[in-house]
């Protein structure tokens, strides 16, 4: 038998396996770049970046959980202007699809890092994190409501051309809702999850570890809640879903795959294992090989199959759409 | 993967750890640290954890850690036996800088602690280079100044010290002269003994040597801990805030690749618990 076919679509991407590098843990690029050739992977999602740089927030910026880890970095990036002149011209050159991550306090800013992104060499896709706060809902992250995961959606859409992916927060209370509500402002993905809320408190301090009191929980801890939460978005949409958390071997990818998600994103597991990105891809093919299977988009969503009603709408990766929601916002 | 030749405690909950692994005994310079996995691919604790290179020998291919026990990694590491192996990333980071060839006179180097661990490498680099040093080495007592007897040319152990420029001090004045070790170092930079101060060890010993730094006006690298995640400078996790520069804006600095050394004017060490 032939390799089998790892490669997949999310939007204009066409990714030679469906393992990124999730944003925030791999920089630009760089560092990983010195350990392993960066073009095995099927996309590079970079940091976060903001129009203007961002210092980050004061230490201490990480504390280990079981199995996770709370992060508090606080978007320390070197600004827009910083990205397009030292970072994007070797990312271009890198081999390897890049997705930018954009962050904004307001969906003007959204649209003016899209719109300045969209002639950009080697930049394929936009991945908007709505989990900044919005201060024009009181500082509410956009993606603690539909609506405001809406607005910012449909706003980026008209400002690029490129791949849109919405990079969903699991802190709301339904995150169908939030997945819906990105496909009808028309992205082209949606990718879930990012960090959950959660919070340590130091007790030889007697105060909250973080200055922000409150930091996102990632790692294997997290795992099976991403695993709901992938699922319920790929029932829910029909456009596919990129899943992330906690995925730090194969194994972890490929629960993701079956659940629904079209491409998998490695974030943490980068710290542990700084070739985990690579050693999920060798993975996966193996998995696909040894069970005879010839193409990785077989295995989309496979876990689901029979769990709703045949979909029949020509969505072969997801799970198919139940009824056509109305617009809950 | 390291072979672990060697796991032994040298003091209550301090140990030493002698690793086999070419690439890093071959490349690791003084100051520079390994980012080590917890064994048996653990996802709990997650991290890595870094050890300064405490010393590395080259023709043999092992390397020495020194490590305390604080938490459950190094409880697990500690439990670890001769013949394991451990997954270990490195050298990474910036080493310290050696003292200009062409200068004159003899450097300092000021250990807290645990904090000794990468200045037994650089004394013996600096030994090798012809640089003269004095050594002071401070702990809260006698049991706790643990490496001290890896120090190169520094005798059998603690009670022969017949290296005259190996000062100890301990805080409960157990050996040595009792106070703390910047009061050494206070003496030592008022008599003009060093052109150059190395140091490392709890934070608020670092502060007090960057201050007597620049109250004597000698230069200071400093090594740093911080939490730490990738170690690789991706993550942003282990930031320090640098000491402001012109225009005053706050930055961060990242332990894990543009330190652990730092010189002290690079950094805020004000700003650190």
């Amino acid at each position: 038998m032939a390799s089998p076919d790892l490669s997949v679509t999310i939007g204009a991407i066409r990714m030679k396996n469906p393992v990124m590098a999730a944003s925030g843990t791999f920089g630009f690029g760089r560092e990983f770049g010195q350990l392993f050739d960066i073009s095995v992977l099927g996309a590079v999602v970079t940091k976060g970046i903001t129009l203007e740089p961002r210092a980050g927030n004061p230490p201490p910026r990480l504390w280990e959980t079981p199995c996770g880890l709370l992060n508090s970095v606080g978007l320390q990036n070197p600004g827009l202007e910083a990205f397009i002149s030292e970072e994007a011209p070797r990312l271009a050159g890198a081999g390897v699809p890049v997705i930018v991550n954009i962050s904004g306090d307001t969906v003007a800013e959204f649209c003016e890092l899209a719109s300045r992104l969209e002639d950009v060499a080697g930049v394929a896709a936009i991945e908007v994190n709505v989990s900044c706060p919005n201060i024009h809902a009181a500082g509410r992250p956009f993606a603690s409501d539909p609506g405001s995961v809406y607005s910012v959606t449909a706003a980026v859409r008209r400002a690029t051309t490129k791949t849109l992916i919405v990079k969903l927060s699991p802190n709301i209370a339904d995150i169908a809702d939030a997945a819906r509500a990105a496909e009808m402002g028309g992205s082209d993905a949606v990718s879930c999850v990012n960090t959950f809320l959660g919070m340590a408190v130091d007790t030889a301090r007697m105060r909250p570890v973080f200055a922000r009191v409150f930091a996102g929980l990632s790692g294997p801890a997290i795992r099976p809640l991403a695993l709901r939460a992938v699922w319920e978005a790929a029932s829910a949409v029909k456009i596919p879903v990129v899943g992330i958390g906690g995925i730090s071997s194969a194994a972890d990818a490929i629960e993701f795959l079956l659940a629904g998600a079209r491409a998998v994103a490695v974030g943490t597991g980068n710290f542990v294992s700084p070739t985990a990105c690579p050693e999920v891809v060798a993975g996966i093919g193996s998995y696909l090989e040894e069970r005879g299977i010839r193409f990785l988009r077989d295995l989309v969503g496979r876990a689901a199959a029979g769990a709703f009603a045949d979909p029949g709408d020509g969505n072969p990766h997801g799970h198919g759409n139940r009824e056509e929601p109305e617009r809950p916002w | 993967m390291a072979e672990v030749l060697e796991n032994c405690e040298i003091g209550p909950g301090c140990f030493r750890m002698r690793l086999a692994d070419a690439n890093v005994a071959r490349s690791a310079r003084p100051g520079q640290f390994v980012h080590v996995r917890l064994p048996g691919s653990s996802l709990d604790p997650l991290l890595r954890r870094p050890f300064s290179v405490c010393l590395a020998d080259p023709g043999e291919g092992t390397l020495l850690v020194l490590y305390q026990v604080v938490g459950r990694g190094t409880q697990m590491l500690a439990k670890i036996r001769p013949g394991d192996y451990l997954n270990v990333l490195g050298p990474l980071g910036r080493g310290f800088d050696m003292p200009p060839a062409d200068g004159k006179g003899d450097v300092a180097l000021v250990a807290g602690g645990l904090g000794i661990a990468p200045l037994i490498m650089l004394s013996r680099d600096l030994s090798r280079a012809g640089v003269g040093c004095s050594f002071l080495v401070g702990g809260r007592s006698q049991d706790l100044l643990v490496g001290v007897d890896l120090v190169p040319c520094a005798g059998a152990g603690l009670a022969a010290t017949p290296r005259r420029d190996l000062q100890v001090v301990t805080e409960d004045g157990s050996i040595g002269r009792q106070g703390l070790v910047t009061d050494a170092l206070d003496d030592l930079l008022r008599d003009g003994g060093a052109r150059c101060v190395y140091a490392c060890g709890p934070v608020g010993m670092l502060r007090e040597v960057g201050r007597l730094g620049e109250a004597h006006r000698v230069p200071v690298q400093v090594s740093l801990e911080e939490r730490m995640a990738c170690g690789l400078g991706a993550c942003l996790g282990c930031a320090v805030k640098a000491r402001p520069g012109r225009g005053g804006r706050e930055t961060y600095l990242r332990v894990c690749v543009d330190g652990p050394v730092f010189w002290a004017g690079e950094v805020d060490l004000d700003g650190i618990a």
